[in-house]
C-alpha cells in the first residue's frame, strides 16, 4: 500500500476507534437527556406506542405539535391539550395519538415526514403556530432539534438540501451523516461525542479559572455580563412598535409575522412537509393554532401586522400541496385562556381548543369515515 | 461552506471522488469541467446570484486577454488592457467600496439614495479581481498566452480551494497547470495531508480559542486594564496569523490533493527582522502581487529616493484599502508603508549591517511589536477605540478571566513554537516520520479540533 494511503487509513482507523470508545462509554449523565432536547432515541420511544396503536386501530389520527400541547406551569398531565385530544376524540368519532415536543414546528414536521408516513395513520395533523413563521423564530437553532435529520430518508436528502434548513441549524452534512449513523445503529454517537466536547470545554474553563502562576495570577474574575444564553435570550422588539402592556408582555408577541410572504423559510418548509406527506398518500391537516390577539392588542403589536393575510397564506399553501386546513386562530376569545404571551393555553383554553380541533377535524375527515 | 465544516468535507470528498473517477476515463477536459462545476456550486452555496458576478469578471478577463493578444504591439493593446483592468476594478469598487464612498460623501453633505449605500460584500471578490487582473497583465507582459479555451480562464478564477481567500495565484503559475492532466505524487499527497490537518488545527484549536478573548478585549477597549489590552493585541496577532495561515494551508493542501500547486502564503512572519522581511513572510501572495502589479509599475525604486518612499506609501495604502472599505484599514496600510519607508532609510545605515545573534533576536522582538501596533489599527472598530487602546496601555493592573488565562497560555505557546520553527524545518522532519507516527499525530490533532469546536467564527480573511 502506498505510504499516503497507509497514513490516511491508520488515521481513519484511530479516529473510528476513538469514536466507538466514546459511543460505548458516553460521559454521564448522557448529554441530550434533558427534556428540551429531542434525541433520535427519544423520538423513537415517542413513536413506538403510536405505531402500536395504529396497528390496532388503522383509523388513528396522529396530531404533531409543540409545547402548546404539553404540560405547562401548573397544568396537571390530564389537562394538557395532548391528553384532552386523545381522551375526547372518541366522542367525536375519532381516535387520536398526540406527539408533541417543545419547539416543534415546520422544520421538525419536515424532518419527520418519512417516519410519520411510515406509521400509516388515517391522517397527520400538523399544528401551525403563527409565531413560528418569522425569521427570528426560524433561526432559533437551539429549538430546532437537528438530531431529527436522522429520520430523513436518502431519496429526500437532496431536496432537503435545497430548502433553507441550514438557517435553522440543520446542515447539509447532518442530512447525510445522521441518517447513515441511524442506519448503523449509532444514533447516540453524535450526542456522546458532543458530551466529551462539552466536558472538555468545562475542563478548560475550570483549569483556566483555577490556574496559578506565582502571585501574579489571581482568581479569575467573573466574566462581564452579556446577553443571556439559550432559550431565555431576549429578542429585540420590532422597530417602530412600542410596547403598551409592559416590556415582559412584549417578549414573544413580536414573533408574529408582520407581512408573511411565500418565500419565508417556515412557509417553504411547511409546504415541503405537506407535499412529502401527501406523496406518501397520507392525508395531512394543518391546524392553525389560536392567536393571542389580546396580548397583541395590549402590547400594540397588532398594529401593522397583517394577521389575516398570514392565515390566508398558510391555508393557501396547505391546500395547494394537497393538504386540508382547519382554523383555530380565533378559538380563544379571552386573554385568560392563555397562560402567557406564548401560544400556551390555560386548562379552560385547552378544553376549548381540543373541542374546536376535534369538531373541525371530524368534519374535515368526514368523507372517509 | 467553510473548509472546517462537515458540509465541506462531504462536498470535497464527492468532488475528489468524481475527479479521480474521471481521471480513469482519460478526459482531462471532463475533469476540468467537473472542477469548474464544483467551484461554482461551492460559491453558490453562499449566495447563488453572485455566481453571475464571478462570471462577469471571468468574461471581462477572457475578452480583454484575447483583445490584448490580438492587438499586440499596437497602441490599442494598452487601451484594451486599461479598459479590462478598469472594468474589473469598477466591479470591485461598485460592490466593495460603494457604501464606504457614499458614507464619506454624506459626511461632506452630499447625499445618495440609501439603496446605493447598502452593500453586501460578495465573498472573495477582492481575490478573484486580483486573479483577473493578474491574467490580463500577464498576457500583456507576455508571461502567459491568452487562452482561447474559456474553461481554463473560468477555472483559474473560480478554482474553489483559492476562490474565497487565496492564496492569490498568478495566471502564469496556474494556467500552465491546466495544459496536461494533474497527477498528485505520493510526496504531494503526504505534504497535502499535513497542510490540511495542520490548517484545521490552526483555525479551530488556535485561532478560534484566541478569538474569544480578543473579542472580549476589543469590545470594551475603554475599560480594559493595560496588560489586558497588550495581551489582546498579542492574542490577535496570533489569532489572525493562525486563522489566515490555517486557511491558506488548507487551500494549498486541498489543491495539492487534486494535483495543483498553489503558492506559499506564509513563512513564519513573526520571525521577521524588519518590515521588508515581514512582508516577505506575511500574505506573500498579496505582497508580491502588490509589488509586481502596483509598486513596480509606479516606478518602484528606480525614480529616486523620495519617489521610492512615496511609492511604498501608496502601494501599502492601497494594500490596506484592499482589505476593506474602512479608514482603519487605510491607516493600517499607511502605517506599514511608513514602516517600510523608514526601514528603507535605516537599511542604508551602518547599524543595519551588524548581525549578531542578540541583535537578530532584538530585531525580531521589535518587529513583532511593530506588527502588533499595526494589528490594533486593523482590528479596532473606530478611531476612538484606537486612541482609547493606546492611552489605555498605561492603565495599571490586569483582570483574569478563563478566556484571558487561556489566551495568555496559547499566545505564549504560539510565540515559542513560532520561534522554534524559525530555526528548523519541522515540516520536513515530520514527513520523515513512519506512517503510524504521522497517523497518531493527525488523529490527535483532529480529536483536539473536534474538542475545541464548535468553530462558530468565520475566517477573518473572508471579509476581504
Amino acid at each position: 500500500m502506498a505510504r499516503p494511503v497507509r497514513i490516511a487509513a491508520y488515521t481513519a482507523a484511530l479516529l473510528v476507534s476513538l469514536a466507538l470508545i466514546a459511543k460505548h462509554r458516553p460521559p454521564s449523565p448522557a448529554p441530550g437527556d434533558d427534556d428540551g432536547n429531542v434525541t433520535v432515541a427519544r423520538m423513537e420511544v415517542a413513536l413506538t406506542p403510536v405505531r402500536a396503536r395504529i396497528a390496532r386501530d388503522p383509523r388513528n389520527v396522529v396530531v404533531v405539535g409543540d409545547s402548546s400541547m404539553l404540560s405547562h406551569y401548573t397544568l396537571p398531565p390530564d389537562e394538557t391539550l395532548a391528553a384532552l385530544l386523545e381522551h375526547d376524540a372518541p366522542t367525536h368519532g375519532l381516535s387520536v395519538s398526540a406527539v408533541a415536543f417543545e419547539g416543534f414546528d415546520a422544520v421538525a414536521y419536515y424532518l419527520l415526514a418519512d417516519e410519520l408516513a411510515a406509521l400509516h395513520p388515517r391522517a397527520v395533523v400538523l399544528i401551525a403556530n403563527l409565531q413560528t413563521f418569522t425569521a427570528a423564530w426560524f433561526r432559533r437553532t437551539h429549538m430546532k432539534h437537528p438530531q431529527l435529520a436522522a429520520f430523513v430518508r436518502p431519496r429526500r436528502a437532496l431536496e432537503a438540501m435545497l430548502l433553507p434548513l441550514e438557517q435553522a441549524g440543520i446542515t447539509n452534512a447532518s442530512l447525510v451523516v445522521l441518517p447513515i449513523l441511524r442506519l448503523l445503529g449509532a444514533s447516540t454517537m453524535p450526542a456522546a461525542l458532543n458530551g466529551y466536547r462539552v466536558r472538555f470545554h468545562d475542563a478548560l474553563d475550570t483549569a483556566a479559572t483555577s490556574v496559578r502562576a506565582g502571585d501574579a495570577i489571581a482568581d479569575a474574575a467573573p466574566l462581564a455580563p452579556g446577553p443571556l444564553p439559550g432559550p431565555k435570550r431576549r429578542l429585540p422588539p420590532q422597530a417602530g412598535i412600542r410596547p403598551q402592556g409592559g416590556e415582559s408582555a412584549f417578549r414573544r408577541v413580536d414573533l408574529y409575522p408582520q407581512h408573511l410572504r411565500r418565500d419565508q423559510a417556515t412557509i417553504q418548509i411547511l409546504a415541503a412537509a405537506v407535499r412529502d406527506l401527501r406523496r406518501h398518500g397520507v392525508r395531512v391537516v394543518v391546524a392553525l393554532a389560536p392567536i393571542h390577539l389580546q396580548a397583541l392588542q395590549m402590547t400594540g403589536a397588532l398594529t401593522g401586522r397583517d394577521i389575516p393575510g398570514a392565515l390566508t397564506l398558510v391555508r393557501e399553501i396547505t391546500r395547494a400541496r394537497g393538504g386540508i386546513s382547519i382554523d383555530l386562530s380565533e378559538a380563544l376569545p379571552r386573554g385568560t385562556y392563555f397562560t402567557d404571551v406564548y401560544t400556551h393555553f390555560s386548562a379552560d383554553g385547552n378544553r376549548l381548543v381540543a373541542e374546536a380541533m376535534l369538531t373541525q377535524l371530524a368534519n374535515a375527515l368526514a368523507d372517509d369515515r | 461552506m467553510l473548509f472546517h465544516s462537515l458540509d465541506f468535507l462531504l462536498f470535497y470528498l464527492a468532488t475528489a471522488g468524481f475527479y479521480l473517477a474521471l481521471a480513469r476515463t482519460g478526459s482531462w477536459r471532463a475533469q476540468k469541467l467537473l472542477l469548474l462545476a464544483a467551484s461554482l456550486l461551492f460559491y453558490a452555496s453562499w449566495r447563488a446570484p453572485y455566481v453571475l458576478l464571478l462570471a462577469a469578471m471571468t468574461l471581462v478577463a477572457y475578452a480583454t486577454a484575447l483583445a490584448v493578444a490580438a492587438a499586440r504591439d499596437t497602441p490599442r493593446e494598452r487601451r484594451y488592457l486599461t479598459l479590462g483592468v478598469g472594468a474589473s476594478l469598477a466591479i470591485l469598487g461598485w460592490f466593495k467600496y460603494r457604501g464606504f464612498l457614499f458614507a464619506n460623501l454624506s459626511l461632506l453633505g452630499m447625499r445618495a439614495a440609501p439603496s446605493w449605500s447598502q452593500v453586501e460584500l460578495p465573498l472573495g471578490i477582492s481575490f478573484y479581481t486580483f486573479h483577473a487582473i493578474s491574467y490580463m497583465v500577464d498576457v500583456h507582459r507576455g508571461r502567459v498566452e491568452a487562452r482561447r479555451n474559456f474553461l481554463d480562464v473560468a477555472l483559474y478564477l473560480a478554482f474553489f480551494p483559492q476562490l474565497i481567500a487565496g492564496p492569490i495565484t498568478r495566471a502564469s503559475q496556474f494556467l500552465p497547470q491546466l495544459v496536461t492532466p494533474r497527477r498528485p505524487t505520493p510526496e504531494m499527497i503526504e505534504r497535502a495531508l499535513l497542510l490540511v490537518v495542520l490548517g484545521l488545527f490552526k483555525k479551530v484549536a488556535c485561532a478560534d480559542v484566541l478569538g474569544e478573548y480578543v473579542d472580549q478585549v476589543f469590545k470594551s477597549v475603554a475599560t480594559q486594564p493595560g496588560l489586558n489590552l497588550a495581551l489582546g493585541a498579542y492574542a490577535y496577532a496570533f489569532q489572525i496569523y493562525f486563522d489566515f495561515s490555517g486557511y491558506s494551508d488548507m487551500a494549498i493542501g486541498l489543491a495539492a490533493l487534486l494535483g495543483f500547486e498553489l503558492p506559499l502564503n506564509f513563512r513564519l512572519p513573526y520571525a521577521a527582522e524588519n518590515p521588508a522581511d515581514f512582508w516577505r513572510r506575511w500574505h506573500i501572495s498579496l505582497s508580491t502581487w502588490l509589488r509586481d502589479y502596483l509598486y513596480i509599475p509606479l516606478g518602484g525604486n528606480r525614480r529616486g529616493t523620495v519617489r521610492t518612499y512615496v511609492n511604498l506609501l501608496v502601494t501599502m495604502l492601497l494594500g490596506g484599502l484592499w482589505h476593506g472599505p474602512a479608514w482603519n484599514f487605510v491607516a493600517w496600510g499607511a502605517y506599514h508603508g511608513a514602516l517600510l519607508a523608514v526601514h528603507r532609510w535605516w537599511s542604508g545605515t551602518r547599524a543595519a549591517a551588524r548581525t549578531t545573534a542578540w541583535r537578530v533576536g532584538l530585531r525580531r522582538l521589535a518587529m513583532f511589536h511593530a506588527a502588533c501596533v499595526g494589528w490594533v489599527l486593523f482590528r479596532a472598530e473606530s478611531a476612538a477605540d484606537i486612541a482609547s487602546y493606546f492611552t489605555g496601555l498605561v492603565r495599571p493592573g490586569i483582570v483574569w478571566s478563563p478566556a484571558c488565562t487561556l489566551a495568555a497560555w496559547w499566545t505564549a505557546l504560539a510565540f515559542g513554537i513560532h520561534q522554534l520553527c524559525a530555526e528548523e524545518d519541522l515540516g520536513r522532519r515530520f514527513l520523515a516520520l513512519p506512517p503510524m507516527a504521522q497517523a497518531a499525530a493527525y488523529a490527535t490533532m483532529t480529536t483536539l479540533v473536534f474538542l475545541f469546536s464548535p468553530a462558530t467564527q468565520r475566517f477573518i480573511y473572508f471579509q476581504f
